[in-house]
Order: C-alpha cells, then structure tokens, then sequence
C-alpha cells in the first residue's frame, strides 16, 4: 500500500544540492536541437551571426542534465539490475513510485538572462508537490511536481523550470495489484 | 543582418509562424538525437504501447523545441521568451502528421516592459489540440 500522506510529507519541500553540469554548454548539441524541428533560425545555428551565440531557451534543460549526460553518454531507460527503485528517473530525487513508468505531463518554463555557448550551467531540484490523481492509464497515477532552478557560472538564475512528471503501473503491474483499468 | 520586430508592428490576433511536419522514423531518431532523451517510450513502439500509447511518441523536450521555433521567429533575433507554459494532453506518435501554431491574444506594457501575450499549440491528425499552451514575449519598442 502506497502512503502518499507519509510521502508528502517526507519529500515536499526538499531540495538537491546544486548540481553542475558536466560539460559547458556547446554549439553541437544546440544544432543537433534545432535541427530536429527544422529550426533553420541563424541566431543558433551560425557560429558568428551574432556576437555570442544564444542557446534556444528551450535547449537549456539539455545543458543541465547533470544525472543522465556524462562521460559515457545519457543514463538509460532501463533500470540497471541492483538500481534502488526509483533511482532510474532523474526527477524523482529517489523518493518511492507507484509504478514502474513515467511520463511528462506539462511544464512551465521562466527565463530571466541570456545563456550563450561557452556559458556552465548548474540545477537544483526542489519536490514542490506530490498528489494521487485517477488517468485512463492507471486510476491511482502519481503525480509529481520539480521545480529545477537553472543557474550560470555567475550563480545568477538564468530559468526556471516547473515539470509536472506522472508514475503509473503498466497492465501486467495494475493486474498484480488487483485494479481495473479505467 | 539582424531581424527586429517591434512592439508596435504586433498586432492582437497575428498569427504565429506554424510549421507542420510528419512523425517518421527519421524524426523519432533526430528527437532522442536533438533532446538526448533515451526513454524507451519515445523511441520503441513496443514499449510505447504497453504504456497505452499508439505508438513511439515524441518527448517534452521536442515539444518545447517546436513551440519555441514558432516564438523565436515571430519575435525576431531581439525579442524575448519570457515565459512558456504548456500541458503535455495527448500522444503525438509515429505516424502522426503534427502542427505548431499560434497567435497573439493581447498587448500590454507592464513594469517598463513591451509584452506579448501569446497562444500556442500542437495539433495533430488524431486528436486535434495535443498540447495547449502559453507564452509571454518582450519585444523592443520604437519608443525606446
């Protein structure tokens, strides 16, 4: 049985260490970003249109994937036998699921300054809320509100970010736990 | 040469630049390539639907890339993205045929600052509006 009450109160309002980025933000990753939504815009993909190249807002969070962008590329879907349950997801702070898949569900994006190439960026994620709400894919999805505070090397806010991330069951787990689907 | 649009020039209910595309195995590989996210639901069609999608489907981040690409060329290479909001509602998957689009809902000048309030989406074939959304854009003013 799920304690959301007992979870509630253990995570929200808990914050990570301020964690930096492995590798400074870069011109390569920032085309290959564009260049999946035939974004052709010259302010990010030429070196030299402007006098620093910006790096699209919507690219950030790329640059501040401290947990799953390191020397031996992005952590894996896939929990890894011996993981703590939980410890797959790079939003959970490890505290406990429900079930064993995730899905985003929507976010707010603020941005305050300009990060260019060159620029090193850094996030802490602070658990804002935590609730139980019924979807057609599980009727007790858990649900999960971060907050990511992005800072730059001057430890100046550059965005924030506010992800709303759902856990639920798949069928074989809803069938194990006895619940219908809606 | 640098592209500025002005406050002035913007107009309640202008369009914003939409772009539509098709959700091809090719663009499901440039999406892990472009937002490096590997979940296995965003690539592997399978796994997608034990999860209760249709099929592969496209990611936050690319989301947010498609939204942005419609801001950042309304608002020219000055403007600024102030805020974005959106609510991931429905699948967009392998096979669909997606649209980015927008408007602008209002006007105002607020603390010294030229904002643009802003109405954005993702439509696709299957469901119509998949992800809502908003933005608020700073644009430069003439006056300044």
């Amino acid at each position: 049985m799920y304690d959301i009450e007992a979870v509630r109160r253990e995570w929200i309002g808990r914050t990570s260490s301020k964690r930096r980025a492995k590798y400074p933000v870069e011109h390569e990753p920032i085309r290959r970003h564009c260049l999946m939504v035939g974004n052709e815009n010259p302010l990010y993909i030429e070196p030299g249109y402007a006098g620093r190249t910006p790096c699209p807002p919507t690219a950030l969070w790329i640059f501040s994937m401290v947990e799953r962008l390191g020397p031996q590329g992005p952590k894996l879907g896939k929990p890894k036998p011996g993981d703590k349950k939980g410890s797959e997801s790079p939003f959970s702070l490890g505290m406990p699921m429900i079930g064993s898949q995730f899905t985003n569900m929507g976010r707010e994006l603020e941005f305050f300054l300009p990060v260019y190439v060159g620029d090193h960026l850094s996030t802490a994620t602070r658990t804002a809320d935590i609730f139980i709400k019924s979807t057609r894919l599980d009727p007790e999805s858990l649900w999960i509100v971060n907050e990511d505070i992005i800072t730059n090397q001057n430890d100046e806010v550059v965005c924030l970010i506010r992800n709303t991330l759902m856990n639920f069951r798949t069928a074989d787990e809803l069938k194990a736990a006895g619940v219908t689907p809606q | 040469m640098t592209r500025i649009v002005h406050w002035e020039d913007v107009k309640e209910g202008d369009a914003l630049p939409s772009y539509s595309m098709e959700i091809t195995t090719t663009l499901i590989v440039d999406q892990v390539s472009g937002s490096q996210d590997y979940n296995l639901m965003h690539h592997d069609t399978a796994f997608a639907r034990r999860q209760g999608a249709p099929d592969a489907y496209v990611n936050t981040g690319f989301i947010e890339a498609l939204l942005s690409r419609s801001l950042t060329d309304f608002m020219g290479d000055t403007g600024w993205l102030k805020k974005l909001k959106h609510q991931m509602r429905r699948f967009n998957a392998l096979g669909d045929t997606i649209k980015v689009a927008g408007k602008v809902t209002a006007k105002r000048i607020e603390g010294g600052e030229h904002l643009v309030d802003c109405e954005v989406w993702v439509e696709n074939n299957r469901d119509g509006v998949s992800v809502p959304g908003t933005a608020i854009v700073r644009l430069p003013s003439k006056e300044a």
